[in-house]
């Protein structure tokens, strides 16, 4: 009967499936071991949040040569680069000298954030162009004499026929080819618990509080932002509330605290003090942004995108805090090691 | 049940071992890694761990590079194609054996709480105790 058992060689816990899958998945939730990735997106709200700050503070005289246009745009570039290069230097400098080095398949690689970025621009242009060429068209036709009209019709065209085309291409390229970071780690985590009947119970759960956070997490986060700022009369900057306004930022503090959730995901049983920071995130928009002064106080900016830079400001602030925070504790816990294979 | 364990039996041995199947698990899960992150996640010692990563290089399920990084000696290690190949062939025929054992029992009856963790307990709920 058990002909071909007596060359196995496995102790009872060879075979089993729990660890497997427990194996499968460590590399996944050791990525925001260092607090890399939390670094990486702190400072990339930082940076976006900051434009409007430095813009209000800068000469306008810089907008006006291409040789120092760049100025005004560099917290933008160093934004869209920081969630790449932030992590790339801390895992080089400090956390493989200590755990040993390792390339995920869900690490981002430079060119699909630059395929990323130019996907990102190239849509944007995409739905913010037909309304200005509908605009110049209609102005153009009342206005036939103007000269040189419609050349530039003809060329805003082309752009948006150009740019339409490269969001497609990248778009395709983007998802299809070379997954998103987060979409792949859940893959790859999904895979390792579906070994055991378990696990996919487990996955089964996970799943439906997936869905559960999607859809009911960002309506209970709105409904208490949007009651705590009513109450308030701290958050209350003018005499009448801005419904979209308001309903956006709570939405943007919602999907935040939820990345946030997701993001560490692997290292929160180990920081229980992230329960508190996820709460700080929650509720500090409401106390921190409205102390926080508006650029628009001395610049030109829509009165919808107000209150966005503190609230980005104070959000990236937590990010930027937490990771520095996961950074030191895990210097302190792993001393440097240098020594190889034999 | 005799068949289910055969189908246990019929799984690739160079995986099975307990300590190369963390190996593999591990390196499926990446892309590349080297020799002291594997220490490390593993928690085997060095000659353990030089003398697994030889059978399966040897196999020809791992491939082995020897490399610097700046000044320091660095042991690269990765799936191969066939490795990977078999790795998800090794997993999909304990599943299997597991479904097997599954369906194998009275409908009324309670799975046994080993068939949830694997087959490993499984054996011993057939009184087989694996050498």
């Amino acid at each position: 009967m058990n002909d071909g058992f007596e060359n196995l060689s496995m102790p009872p816990e060879g075979l089993d499936l729990a660890k497997l899958q427990a194996q499968m998945q460590r590399p996944a939730k050791n990525v925001n071991l260092d607090g890399s990735f939390e670094l990486g997106w702190g400072t990339a709200m930082l940076c976006f949040s900051l434009v409007p700050y430095i813009n209000a503070i800068l000469p306008k005289s810089i907008w006006v040569s291409w040789w120092t246009v760049w100025i005004g745009y560099l917290p933008l570039i160093c934004g869209g680069f920081a969630p790449y290069a932030i992590p790339r230097m801390v895992k080089e400098f400090i956390t493989w000298p200590r755990t040993g080095y390792v390339a995920n398949p869900n690490d981002m690689k430079l060119i699909q954030l630059v395929m990323l970025m130019g996907f990102g621009v190239a849509l944007g242009y995409s739905l913010v162009a037909p309304l200005l060429l509908v605009s110049e068209i209609r102005e153009a036709i009342s206005r036939p004499a103007a000269h040189g009209a419609w050349q530039g019709i003809i060329w805003h065209g082309i752009r948006l026929f150009v740019c339409a085309a490269l969001a497609v291409y990248l778009g395709r390229k983007t998802i299809k080819k070379h997954p998103l970071p987060p979409t792949h780690g859940a893959a790859l985590l999904g895979q390792g618990l579906g070994q055991t009947v378990a696990g996919k119970q487990i996955l089964r759960t996970v799943k439906f509080t997936l869905l559960l956070m999607l859809v009911g997490i960002p309506i209970m986060v709105i409904g208490v932002v949007f009651g705590l700022m009513y109450l308030s009369k701290l958050a209350m900057r003018r005499a009448e509330v801005d419904w979209p306004q308001w309903g956006m930022l709570g939405f943007l503090v919602a999907t935040n605290a939820i990345l946030y959730l997701m993001g560490n995901g692997g290292t929160i049983k180990q920081h229980r003090w992230k329960w508190l920071m996820l709460a700080v995130m929650l509720i500090g928009p409401i106390i921190i942004a409205p102390v926080i002064p508006h650029p628009a106080a001395t610049t030109e900016s829509l009165p919808f995108l107000e209150q966005f830079p503190p609230v980005m400001l104070s959000i990236g602030f937590m990010w930027f805090l937490s990771g520095a925070a996961t950074l030191t504790l895990f210097i302190r816990r792993n001393p440097s090691a240098v020594t190889e294979a034999p | 049940m005799n068949q289910q364990l055969r189908a246990i039996a019929r799984l690739d041995r160079m995986i099975h071992e307990p300590g190369r199947m963390m190996i593999v698990a591990l390196l499926a899960a990446v892309d590349e890694c080297d020799f002291r992150y594997l220490i490390r996640e593993t928690e085997l010692n060095k000659g353990n761990l030089s003398s697994h990563l030889a059978k399966l290089e040897e196999a020809g399920y791992v491939e082995i590079e020897k490399t610097y990084r700046g000044k320091v000696p660095q042991t690269l290690l990765r799936l191969t194609r066939s490795g990977r190949a078999a790795f998800d062939a090794y997993r999909k025929e304990l599943n299997a054996a597991l479904v097997e054992q599954l369906q194998a029992l009275p409908k009324t009856s309670k799975p046994p709480s080993s068939l949830l963790n694997g087959p490993a307990a499984l054996l011993g709920d057939a009184g087989l105790e694996p050498s």
